[in-house]
């Protein structure tokens, strides 16, 4: 069995490789355990590792395309576009809107006749790319003001997949329930 | 009529297990289903249906929203021909672009093409942006 450890203060927050592994887990059951941590950093080796596989797959990027790899039967075959789209993703971290919207436009015109990233289905790029958008927090008031008409389509066909759209519930009720246990099940003060 | 419009009427659906059955519509798409099934007998005389169509799928991947139904197998076969003649034209392929789009998403899920009976959808074109209005 795999493992997967999320950091619960990850910047960004890694809800690439979480949403990867729960489409591995859809199709293979308890193929990869998840843990949470509630720290910046999810290994040891690194300060700032949003997430880590089996203690050597460092980064949300690099995880997605370490299950894409053994997993083409989820993500489909890995191919050259496909690497292309994950190199993509890693620049939608940004939180300059400006420097943001540039690499949206790439986006945009990619899906002026394209459903999905690449091909006809779900693989590792819609993953990749929704994970760090989805993380990032200008990116909401974007994709709802639909200032890039492809992309705003696009987002909310990956996201009526209850995978995807269930990643961001899923981490902080994981880390609720973590936070619960290391106060000893004592009520904690609101905290944002 | 071209060989390839002749041969749709007879095309089936290659992957019914995909399809939102019409017992799960929502109201909604209860009624965009109906609007859309009387419309199409109407798109030889109705010059607006394309542009309808188009505005239609700007902001959902199909018909009725993210989920594939009949509807868009039924729309696909009225339209295909449609498309098909006029998408040698760069003003038709920057105004059609989101037909075209899903016409491709179709024809290589729904209603499975042989490759040469798809449309060729002009991938590398490039568009002008649009903006929200």
């Amino acid at each position: 069995m795999s493992k997967l450890i999320i950091a619960g203060k990850g910047q960004p927050l890694a809800y690439g490789a979480l949403i990867a592994a729960s489409l591995v887990n859809n199709a293979h059951k308890d193929a990869i355990a998840v843990e949470y941590v509630d720290e910046k950093s999810a290994s040891k080796q690194s300060k700032d590792a949003n997430a880590v596989l089996n203690d050597s797959t460092i980064g949300s990027g690099a995880i997605i395309a370490a299950l894409a790899s053994k997993y083409p039967d989820v993500f489909g075959t890995d191919s050259t576009e496909i690497t292309h789209w994950l190199e993509y993703a890693t620049k939608l971290t940004t939180k300059n809107f400006k420097e943001l919207s540039e690499v949206l436009k790439v986006l945009e015109s990619h899906l002026n006749f394209r459903s999905y990233i690449v091909g006809y289905a779900t693989t590792a790029a819609d993953v990749a790319i929704w994970g760090n958008l989805r993380a990032n927090p200008i990116v909401g008031s974007i994709i709802k003001n639909k200032v890039f008409i492809n992309v705003s389509r696009w987002y909310g066909l990956v996201e009526s997949n209850a995978t995807f759209s269930g990643a961001a519930e899923l981490l902080t009720k994981s880390l609720g329930e973590l936070r619960k246990k290391s106060t000893g099940g004592k009520k904690e003060g609101h905290k944002a | 009529m071209s060989e390839v419009s002749a041969s749709l009427k007879n095309l089936t659906i290659s992957d019914d297990k995909s399809l939102l059955p019409e017992s799960k519509f929502s109201v909604e798409q209860q009624a965009l289903a109906a609007q859309w099934t009387t419309l199409v007998s109407t798109i030889q005389q109705d010059a607006s249906f394309i542009p309808k169509l188009n505005d239609c799928l700007r902001h959902f991947t199909y018909v009725l929203g993210n989920q594939p139904t009949n509807v868009d197998a039924l729309l696909f076969k009225a339209v295909f021909p449609v498309v098909e003649s006029s998408i040698a034209d760069e003003k038709t392929v920057a105004d059609q672009r989101h037909i075209i789009r899903w016409i491709d998403l179709i024809q290589n899920t729904l209603i499975k093409l042989a490759d040469a009976e798809k449309l060729k959808i002009p991938f590398n074109a490039e568009l002008p942006v649009e903006v929200q209005q």
